[in-house]
This record gives structure tokens, sequence and C-alpha cells, in this order.
């Protein structure tokens, strides 16, 4: 394992933490990866599908070389890598020192239950007697005290949720392992003062916090709790604001003055919040609502208790910190809620709906009618709920919601049938992302979901037929109403609760709506050295931009460490070597857990240890208790270390548990991880089958034993390949990607090849002077060409083309001709980053090129910036979006630049000639983020939009210098004609991609000639072969800003290859027996990683074990058994069937 | 005040040094504190129902449902707890009376009306005697409503009724009450001193 260099930190553990966490962990740097949730995996936990495939894939993410790290292990339940610290329950309180040494806070939640002692039986929530609200199924249906906080995490500890916890101490002497311990004794030990001049008040709050355990004592007046407070130690005062003398705050000032730190809670009644929320700036710790009853009153003590006292402070050293801490979800209920949210239960949230659909929700996935559990019919999406609305504080555009709800849709076609009606009520069908727009497509055509562009004004019951009323209004201005059984709010997002607090921490500032926000072209810098955003952080993204962004914020932050010399370096273990048996005769040690229930007892042990016996392969049978335990596993490792076994089987309950142990207890005692197999005799089926077949649970055990035992016995542990290395890089393209990624990588200490075809840098950057923010262009292309040209470890190479490359990840060879100096060109580099760019598209539509008045938009920036057009002396200026674009065999994609260059160049007209009249005419506005505030603005500024459909697209007709362009206006409902000096088109972006670069490289193009990334959601960078990226346009439209990012995700991509000059294989890959190769070269075709090749000598196919993912393809395939997986090969799992019956 | 220089005030972010309140929050809160002392025995006897209409501009678009409740709790210590009809949807879900928006001011009568068919439909669904509008604007086109749609619901201010349980309400200030009420003076005691 390579030597780690520095630490970083990552706060919140969703999709983006974990990205980053990864890309850091994969370089070798030492992560802590903290949540405040009990669980990672954010809010994707409760999301079972994802558009475009509709299925997980999070799996994807894990790492593709030196695969042992982490285990190979659905991502979703749980992330196990040698270099990632998971730290649950914790929140980050403070940082201190400077950037580089920092000096960070954490508090965290110690569980009552031991998570080395619980097995997640579930014998405790089985007791509990306690029924609330389910968190993870948005409430809609119930869990324990006790609880899973989410059922299918591993390894999966249960939670005690103390503000529904009744202390009744069931699971306490329920728990077989004794995991679950409650904390009676500290409570006692925590003393409350409540202060308040009415003694009912004083009383019955006593009488509820004993109740609760803990200590209390009281005062009438603020005088006596100042001398109470003198004489005794209170760990929180609760004290009333109006009382006679000295009030709340008052006692509160003078309290603090002797004890700063003593936590004060006001109590107060509604009258008074302002005063409350006054006290709150002068050191109260929070305030409380009176009239009081038990049910709310408790838990808000409870709560702060538990932020008190409970919690455990550690601290950290970190070099950076990355916050990825996310979005959360607008409430309906925080708005005017016409659409009746919370009082029909037929109108649920998209997050609820998604439980709905999930086989793991409150219903296993058979949706209904909430109201009155009959089947549905019909399914409405309102989209734009807390998003784009001004009332609600939310003048952006949450960039998500359209795409969730065609996903929603379409699933629910899949899933119920596709005789259910669907429809989308929404503004704009922002489906602005790669693919997205396809996707959209065939939702509409060949799902039948109907989009209808129109607003809904409000929802009441159907009294007669069940189900609701939905009043709407379409784009005519008729009103309309329909019947449905379901209506889904796509709501939006909003900044994190705890944005806020990590604002203060971090001393960052917030923007209007809450969010913290990146510098300009960046997605990942903040304005504090050392600490970077990473994911919907700092915007609203979805997870493929999340997942970009959040590599680009490991780029940062891998770049700061490095740039400070990675200073809090720790040292990793002395590898220890494994001990090779494969060449020995096998010698099983079998270990059977006996905590399971029901357990076997002496009798049955006897026989089952009798029976195995019987084979010679098998060393000896033991049993141990609690094995997964720590104690369990240290009585393993005893009887490991006397054997003189060289295989183990080990017989428990839930094999994936023993994951991380089983390599903890293999680096112990040098036994290969792969010698090692864990099967589940414990588990459910086994149960069932015993009750319904009437087998004895010995012979199950026995009969699993031995398939465990025949996997096993020819089980030749194999040894990783290693491979070696080069550690450079060539880039292809030197456009603003190109050149950022150039950077990124040379910046961490590797030369790089940076391979330009034109005679000069900067792509794009040549034409473009600002970005809609105003943020300077020219600038960022002059500081990027200046720093290339000055960093000692980029190479440029001008007006070079790529010949040809061949090779591997970690060994390519590229040669490249120089028409400048006309002589060839060869590199030898371990990755590539193609970075080949785009274009402004070409037109012949709307009368383009016969007229000097019709112009694309970067000619309308090309002829304002030289004075070829006066501001000024226009009246009328009309702009088309979406020319050929989005349409049948006409890039049928959305270009995702074009709406925000259009608003950019209306609203810079008007500020230079406010006069002038602008009519953009568009199909669909895809302002997302904060774009749309841009749009807002245009609106406000007499900018005139008028919708078209593609079916009714404007006119062109020419009247000498004038153009008239003919729209149907869908508001007025009839034809308008628009007489304009200027038509200015948005063509939309092509990319720049051959066919010959791509199969250069050995990559795809997808259809519309972008390359073809592995995985769009989450491997958006990479490509299917390994050690190959690219970034910017060629990957797919993109803006500046957004290209930066993806060229620094690139990057950190790539330098988890450089960073080591040799690649470490995984221990289970594909393999090729030579004498049984007929060379057919089904599994050349077959592997999904380009792994396969025909040998050199052309006697058998071979297989690069680097590029090679295991996934087992070719084994299936091969007609003569040629090919086989190690540690999978045919003669164990026939063994394995044999043993099964 | 209208509910344009509120929203003046806030969209145009106009420091100023007071605020904008709604009255119908004053009648709640005096009622409560027992300064305004409301009595609904008059109608006892009569049981005459009444709902009311939730005004756009003073719900929906500014105070939410608090106000909505304090409207409410005002009308039904007016009219008796038991005489108090609600229309459906009703708090920030009402419906526009149609008349909003300058529509009552702009001409488009009939289009006017249509969309008022709605409102004339919530109301007769409750079957209550009398509208309490809560707004000016609402109560011109509540009032042309229940002619047009021969509703013949009488449609009153909020004040009228409430000053006609305090025994204040002079004989010309009685042009919108029905028949059954316009005889009706209700004795009260403070008013009588």
């Amino acid at each position: 394992m390579r030597k780690k260099i520095g630490t970083a930190m990552v706060v919140g553990a969703g999709i983006s933490g974990i990205r980053s966490a990864l890309d850091l962990a994969e370089f070798g740097y030492s992560v802590t990866l903290v949540d405040k949730a009990p669980n990672i995996g954010g809010i994707l936990s409760q999301l079972d599908y994802q558009f475009p495939n509709d299925r997980c894939g999070m799996c994807k993410m894990l790492p593709l070389v030196n695969r042992d790290s982490s285990s190979q292990y659905c991502l979703r339940k749980g992330l196990f890598h040698e270099n990632i610290n998971i730290m649950l329950g914790t929140r980050l309180t403070n940082i201190e020192g400077e950037p580089g040494k920092f000096k960070v806070i954490l508090k965290q939640k110690p569980s009552s239950v031991d998570p080395d002692l619980c097995t997640g039986c579930g014998e405790c929530a089985r007791v509990c007697p306690v029924l609330v609200p389910d968190s993870f199924n948005m409430g809609l249906s119930e869990r324990k005290a006790i609880y899973l906080p989410v059922p299918h995490n591993i390894p999966n500890t249960y939670t005690i949720d103390f503000s529904s916890c009744t202390r009744c101490g069931e699971c306490v002497s329920a728990c077989p392992t004794g995991a679950v311990k409650l904390p009676e004794e500290k409570r006692k030990n925590f003393n409350i003062l409540v202060v308040d001049d009415e003694l009912i008040v004083r009383d019955s709050l006593k009488e509820w916090l004993e109740d609760e355990g803990f200590s209390v004592e009281m005062a009438d007046s603020g005088q006596t709790a100042l001398d109470m407070l003198k004489q005794n130690t209170y760990h929180l005062m609760l004290t009333d604001i109006k009382m006679p003398g000295m009030d709340g705050v008052e006692l509160l000032k003078e309290a603090k003055k002797d004890l700063p730190e003593l936590p004060v809670v006001m109590m107060t009644a509604y009258a008074t919040v302002e005063t409350a929320i006054e006290a709150m700036k002068q050191g109260a710790l929070d305030y409380l609502l009176k009239p009081f009853d038990p049910e709310t009153f408790t838990p808000k003590v409870l709560e702060i208790y538990q932020t008190l006292e409970v919690v455990q402070e550690i601290e950290l050293g970190v070099n950076a910190i990355i916050v990825s801490t996310g979005t959360e979800y607008f409430d309906p209920l925080q708005s005017n809620n016409t659409f009746g949210y919370g009082r029909y239960p037929d109108v649920v949230t998209s997050r609820e709906f998604e439980r709905l659909l999930s086989g793991t929700g409150p219903e296993n996935g058979l949706l209904q009618r909430q109201s009155d559990k009959k089947p549905l019919k019909k399914i409405a999406w309102f989209q734009c709920v807390g998003s784009r609305d001004i009332q609600t504080n939310a003048d952006f555009c949450s960039s998500i919601c359209c795409m969730h709800a065609i996903k929603e849709a379409r699933l629910v076609k899949e899933k119920l049938g596709h005789n259910i009606e669907t429809t989308i009520f929404y503004m704009d069908m922002r489906a602005f992302g790669k693919s997205f727009h396809q996707y959209k497509n065939q939702a509409q055509n060949e799902y039948d979901v109907c989009f209808s562009r129109s607003r809904v004004h409000s929802v009441t019951e159907n009294k007669e037929l069940g189900g609701l009323m939905v009043q709407y209004v379409d784009q005519k201005g008729t009103r309309n109403e329909e019947q449905f059984d379901m209506v889904v709010l796509s709501i939006g997002q909003r900044p994190s609760s705890g944005t806020k607090e990590l604002a203060r921490i971090t001393e960052l500032p917030l923007n209007k709506w809450g969010f913290c926000e990146s510098e300009p072209f960046s997605t990942s810098l903040s304005s504090k050295e050392g600490i970077f955003f990473g994911g919907s952080f700092a915007g609203l993204k979805d997870i493929s931009e999340s997942v970009i962004g959040s590599s680009s914020a490991a780029l940062s932050a891998s770049r700061f460490i490095h740039s400070i010399g990675g200073s809090l370096s720790s040292e990793t273990d002395e590898e220890i070597e494994l001990k090779d048996v494969s060449r020995q005769m096998p010698s099983v040690l079998i270990v059977v857990c006996t905590c399971g229930k029901p357990q076997i007892e002496g009798v049955e042990q006897e026989q089952l240890k009798t029976n195995l016996l019987r084979d010679p392969a098998v060393n000896d049978i033991v049993f141990i208790e609690n094995t997964c335990t720590a104690l369990g596993l240290s009585n393993l490792k005893e009887v490991l270390e006397k054997s003189n076994a060289n295989r183990m089987l080990i017989g428990a309950c839930l094999p994936h548990v023993y994951t991380g142990k089983v390599n903890q207890l293999c680096k112990g005692t040098g036994f290969h991880p792969q010698a090692v197999n864990v099967v589940d005799i414990y588990s459910q089926d086994a149960l069932k089958a015993k009750d319904e077949g009437g087998q004895s649970l010995e012979s199950i055990i026995e009969q699993k034993l031995k398939m465990g035992f025949a996997h096993l016995k020819r089980m030749d542990p194999p040894l990783a390949p290693i491979a070696s290395s080069i550690q450079k890089a060539l880039v292809v393209g030197g456009g603003i990607a190109g050149m950022t990624a150039s950077l990124a990588v040379a910046d961490h200490g590797f030369k790089v090849d940076l391979v330009e075809s034109q005679d000069q840098l900067g792509g794009n950057l040549f034409w473009l002077k600002s970005t809609i923010e105003g943020n300077d262009i020219k600038e960022l292309f002059e500081k990027t060409v200046k720093k290339i040209e000055n960093h000692p470890l980029v190479k440029v190479h001008t007006q070079a083309e790529i010949t040809c490359s061949f090779g591997s990840v970690g060994n390519f060879h590229t040669s490249a001709h120089s028409k400048k100096e006309d002589k060839p060109l060869s590199f030898e580099h371990g990755v590539a980053i193609l970075a080949t760019g785009g274009k402004e598209a070409l037109t012949t539509s709307y009368g383009y090129g016969t007229s000097k008045a019709i112009v694309t938009q970067k000619e309308f920036a090309l002829n304002l910036d030289d004075g070829s057009i006066n501001p000024a002396s226009l009246e009328s200026v009309v702009m088309i979006q979406c020319v050929e674009s989005r349409e049948q065999d006409k890039k049928n994609y959305c270009s995702r630049v074009c709406c925000a260059t259009a608003l950019k160049n209306a609203l810079l007209l008007k500020e230079k000639n406010p006069q002038v009249g602008i009519y953009v005419l568009y199909r669909d506005m895809m302002t997302t983020g904060f774009l749309e505030s841009y749009y807002t603005r245009a609106r406000k500024e007499d900018v005139i939009f008028i919708q078209y459909d593609v079916e009714n697209k404007p006119e062109i007709t020419k009247d000498g210098e004038t153009i008239k362009i003919t729209a149907f206006e869908p508001i007025l409902g009839k034809n308008i004609e628009i007489s304009a000096d200027l038509l200015i088109l948005a063509t939309g972006l092509a990319p720049d991609f051959s066919d010959a670069m791509a199969g250069n490289f050995g990559v795809r193009k997808d259809e519309f000639g972008f390359f073809q990334e592995a995985e769009s959601k989450w491997r958006p960078v990479d490509s299917l072969k390994e050690g190959i990226f690219s970034c910017g346009i060629c990957n797919s439209p993109r803006n500046i800003t957004e290209s930066i990012a993806t060229a620094e995700a690139a990057a950190q991509r790539a330098l988890r290859i450089l960073g080591d000059n040799k690649i470490l294989a995984g221990s289970i890959v594909a393999q090729v027996h030579p004498s049984l190769c007929s060379l057919c070269e089904r599994c050349i075709e077959a592997c999904p990683y380009d792994a396969r090749y025909i040998h050199h000598e052309n006697t058998h196919v071979a297989v690069n074990p680097i590029m090679c993912q295991g996934c087992g393809s070719c084994a299936v395939v091969c007609p003569n058994s040629a090919s086989a997986l190690a540690g999978f090969i045919d003669q164990q799992l026939f063994d394995v069937i044999d043993s099964a019956f | 005040m209208t509910f344009a220089v509120r929203a003046g005030l806030k969209k145009f972010n106009i420091e100023h040094n007071f605020e904008v309140k709604n009255i119908y929050e004053y009648y709640a809160k005096w009622i409560r504190e027992g300064k305004l002392k409301p009595n609904s025995d008059w109608n006892k006897e009569l049981g005459i129902k009444f709902t009311c209409q939730d005004p756009c501009q003073i719900v929906r678009k500014s105070y939410g449902d608090e106000i909505a409740k304090d409207f409410r709790y005002a009308i039904k210590a007016v009219v008796g707890e038991e005489n108090f009809v609600d229309m459906s949807p009703n708090f920030s879900n009402n419906y526009c009376c149609g008349g909003g928006g300058g529509f009552l001011q702009s001409g488009f009568k009939e289009e006017r009306l249509e969309y008022g068919r709605i409102k004339d439909r919530q109301i007769k669904e409750t079957k209550a005697d009398y509208v309490i509008a809560g707004c000016h604007n609402c109560h011109a086109q509540i009032h042309e409503l229940s002619k047009h749609y021969e509703g013949n619901y009488p449609v009153i201010h909020f004040w009228t009724i409430l000053a006609l349980s305090l025994g204040v309400l002079g004989p010309n200030e009685r042009t919108y009450l029905g028949d059954d009420l316009m005889e009706v003076n209700v004795f009260h005691p403070e008013t009588a001193m």
C-alpha cells in the first residue's frame, strides 16, 4: 500500500462526500469522512432508482485499480476502504489553526448500542414497545425507538432514538450480546435548574424531567436562581422570560458573567418570541415555546441534552477540509400550500413517492391510493414546488426535479403497467444534461408520459370518486379541472439545515438563498484557503454533476495538500507478506459461530463435527461464540495462530459483516484473505427451510458448511498481479479544460505533455469576454496560459495531431505529428486526458447567411466587440433559441449554454440601450441553478420571452434591411409579427471529437459525437477503458466553470493512477488456459473493460489483469472453459453445486 | 393602508419605521383581551348562518393562515360559533372571488363573472345565509355574483355585523343587510350606558 502523505477531512457522507473521500483515499491520502447522520449515503440511501438506466449503480464508483484496498461491496450499503475512516453521528463544531494545519473539533454521539457487539439480529426492536414515524420512509411507515436508520446498511448497528425512547429497558434484557446500554447514570448526574415564577409550571417541568431521569432543582425568581448557581453546579438552566423582579434575560446576563459556559434555554410565550431570539444573541442556547406539553417539551430538552452532554469531543489534525453536506428539500407546509399537502393523503412529495415506489418502502412498492388504498389510475406531478418561486425565496431552479419527475413517471409505467396515466405539469422542461433530452423524449414517445405546460392553481378533494381534483390553466389560458388519484409535488432543493452553522464555523459567506457559493470559474474553491466545496453544497446539482464537483473538490484539496508538503503525514504499517498457499494440499479450518438462533447444542455439535471431519481436507472444526464481536475475533485469532491450516471457513450469520474483520485478521496473521470464506448458516431461508421442510437445523448447517468448504477446497489464493506504471500524463486539447487538467496533474509533480492542434492555446476562450455573472474570461485566459507556459512540468506541443496510440492503463504509447516542426512526436504515458473541445454549430436555418443582420450568438459577441454592431442604433432584436437543436436528426440534445448566453446578450444590450426591444423565442428556458435569477431579471427589464414548439417554428421573411419574424404567441393564441434589425441564432454546441481520435485511444463516441463516458452518473469523466479520461465540451456541452470542474475531476481520476509507479490489480481476475483456448474471440467481445487481447504469438487470448475487473463475463461465454475467474473455477463451482444436494 | 403599500415596501426594500398590520388581527386581539365585547346572543334564536371569504391580498398573499384564523375567531365571537359555516377549500387555499387583480375595474365583465362561478358554487355549497367578505373588492364582486347567479345571499362587511352585535349599527348603515337583519337592534349594556 502507498504511503500516506497527507490527511483530509470530508464533512458529509452523501454521494459527494463518498466520491471525494474515495478519490483522495485512492491517491493515498488518509481521509476522515464525517456525517451527522447515523449512516452514510445521504439522500441516495432512500433512492432506489436513478435514470438513465433506472437502476442504482453506485458500486461503479468503487476503485478499479488496486481493487482490494476497498471491499467490492454494494456501496449503497457500506463503504470499506483502508484509507477512509468513517465517523458517523458526528458533527463538526469548530475549526482552529491555519490552512494546511487545521485542528478540527468534532462531536460524536456515542451510540448506546455498542457497534462491536451488535449483530443486527433485531431482537431489541422486536421487544421495543414504542412506535414512531420512520424518517427513512419519510414518515409513511412506523419504526421502533430502537431501530436501523437505514435498513440495508452494512454493518448495521441499531440506534436508539432518545427523543422517543421511554427507557423501559426491554431492549437491554432482550439483547443476546449485551450490546445495548441505557445511559441512566449519566442522566442522574445531569443537573437542571428550572426558573419560573409560576409554581405549576415549575412542578410540572420537574415531574417531566425527573421522569426522564434527570436531577432537577427549582428557583422561583431570578435572584434565587443566581444564588443557587453560586452554590451548586448545574449543567443546564431553563428560565422563563417574564418574571417579576429580575426577568429571564437579565438573569441570563448575570449568570453568564460568572458562568460563561452555562447552557441556558429560555422559556417563552408566543408573544415574546422576539425577546427570546434577542436572548439567543446574548448567549442563550435555545428557546422553548409555551404552553408546554410533555410530548413536545421532553424531546426538545432531550435534544439539547444530547448535544450538550452525551457527545464526545474529538480533536483531529487535518491538512484540508472538503464540505459536502449537500442540500435538503423544500417543505410544502412552509408555503401557502395551495396543493393541500398534509391535508389530503393523496398529495405526496417526490421524496415520499420515491419511498412508496421502493420495494423496501412502507408499502413494499405496491403503489396505491393513499386515502383509501384503492388502485391508482392517474398520477400527476407538479414541478417547481419551492423552486423558481419568489414567494418562497427561491429565485433559482433546483436543477434536479424535471428529471426526477420523468424518472418517477417512467418507473410507474414500468412497475404498475402502461395503462396508468401519468401527467407532468411544468413551466419549462429542463432536460439539460447529457442524455437527458433523449430520456425525456423516450418518456414522451415510448412511455406515453403526458407533459402539460400549464399552471396548476389548486387541488381539492374529489368527494364522489375519491382522489383529487386538480384545477389548472393551460397555455391558452383555459381553465381545466381534472381528476387524479395521486399528486406528486416535485419539491425543490434548499440549503441543508447545517449550512448556517458550517458557514459560521468556516467563516464563509452565504448568498441570499442561504447557499455557500464557490469562487468564480470553480465549483469547489471557497474563499478560504484549505476549505473546499464538494457536490451540491455550493449549488444545485444532480448526481453526475455532484460526482464531477466532488472529484474536482478532491483535486483542489489534494493540490493544496501537495503544495504545503503534506505535513501531517502518517506512515502505514509495514506490509505483511501473505503466505502463498497455492501449491499446498488444502487443509481447511472450519469455524462455526454459535450465537445464532436457534442454537445448536452439544450433541448436535458433536454430530456436525463427525460428519464434516470425514473429508481429509478438513483440518479441524471449532465452535466460537459471537465470532463477529471483538472478543470472538480475538478467540478466532488465537485458534488460527495455533492451527496449521492453510484455508479457513467461517460459518456465521451475516457474511458481509466480516469483510473488514477478515482483512484485519489476515493482516495480523499473514493468512491470505482469499483463503477465507464466510458462509451464512443462520439465514432466514435456513430457518424457513427448517419450518417448512422439516429438515433439522444441524443438517442445514452441515449442508451450508459443505458448500462453503467445497468452494474453499480448490481455492488457490491468487496474489494480485502488479504492473509497472509510467507516471506521466498526456493531455489532448489546449482549451480551458485541457489546460486546467494539465496544470492540475503537473501541480502534483507529474510530467504532462499537452498536445494542441491549433497554433495557440485557448480554444473558445479566445473569443469569450465575460460570463453572465460578470466574471472576466479574458483574465482567466491570460492567467491560465501564463501558468502553463511557466510550468516546468508541462510541455506544450502546438500544431500537433495525434496519429496513433496503443497500450493500457499505466503504459500508453502515443505518436503525434508536429506540423510546426514537421516531425513525428512520441509520448509514453500512464494516462490520457482527452479535451478536444467543441465549437458553436453551423446552421442554414432561419435565413442564416443571406443577410448581415442574421448572426449566431458567437458572431454577435464578436461583432459587438469589434464595433460592427452598435447597440444604440438597434430598435428591435430577436433571438431564436434551439436552432437545429433538440430535434430528430438535428443535434438532438440540449447544448446547455445558449439560454444563459441569450440572457447575457439581452441584458448587455439592455444595459447599453434600455430602449431596445428584445424578443427571445425559446422552447424551454434552461436557466438551471442560480442562473434562473438572470431570467427573472431579464423579464423585469422588459425582455419579451415567447415560447414556441418544434412543430410550429418561427418563420423569417426579409423586407430590405429589416427581417420580419412571424411566430405563434401561445398566450395571445395568435401569430405575431416582429420586425427586427438583428436576428441572433442560438445554434448550440457541436463536439470536436473525431472518429480517428476516439479510435486511437480505444474509446467510444455517443450517438451525437461526444465522448462516451463509462457511466453517466457515477463515472462521468471516465471511459470504460481505464486510464483514458475526458473533460470539457468533447465530454458534454458545458460552460467554462462546468468544463473546469470536469477537467479537475478528470485530473483527479488520472492522479489515482499516476500516484504510484506500479499498479496493483485485484485478486479476483480472469485467467486463460492457453492450451484450451481456440481463439474464437468470444471473450474479447464479451469483456466490458477491453481487458482481453490476442497474445502476440497468436496462440491464445490473453488478459490484462490491471484492466480486468473480475466480472466473469468471459468465463461464461468461453466454450472450452479456457477462460476462468480466479477463485471461481469450474471445479469449485461444480463442487459447490454438488454439495448443495 | 392597502396591499399595494405593503407589497411595495417589501418589493423595493423601502426603509420604514412602522409595521403594516391588518385590522382583523386587532379585532381578534381586542376581543381576546376583552377590549371589544361583542355578543352573539342576538343570533341564538335567529340561527342565521354565515360564511366568509378569505381575501387573497390579506390571507394568501400576505399574512397566511394565521390572519384567517383571527378573522374566523372574530366572526364566531360576533355571530356565534354554531352559526359559522366554512367554505371549502378555505384559508390560504381559498379561491379568489374572481374580481381580484384589478379585474373588477378592467372590463371583461362576462369573463369576470365566469371566474366568479367557482366562488358562487363554494358559497352555495355552504348553504349559509350571509357571506362576510373580508375586503371591499371581494364584497363588490360577490355581491354581484349573488345577483347574477341568483343565489341572492346578502354580502356584508365584517364591521357591519360587528357593529350590529355591539348595538351601534346605525339605520343608514344597513344597505347590505337582508330583511331578516334589517330591523335587528341589539341591546348592548356598555353601548347603552
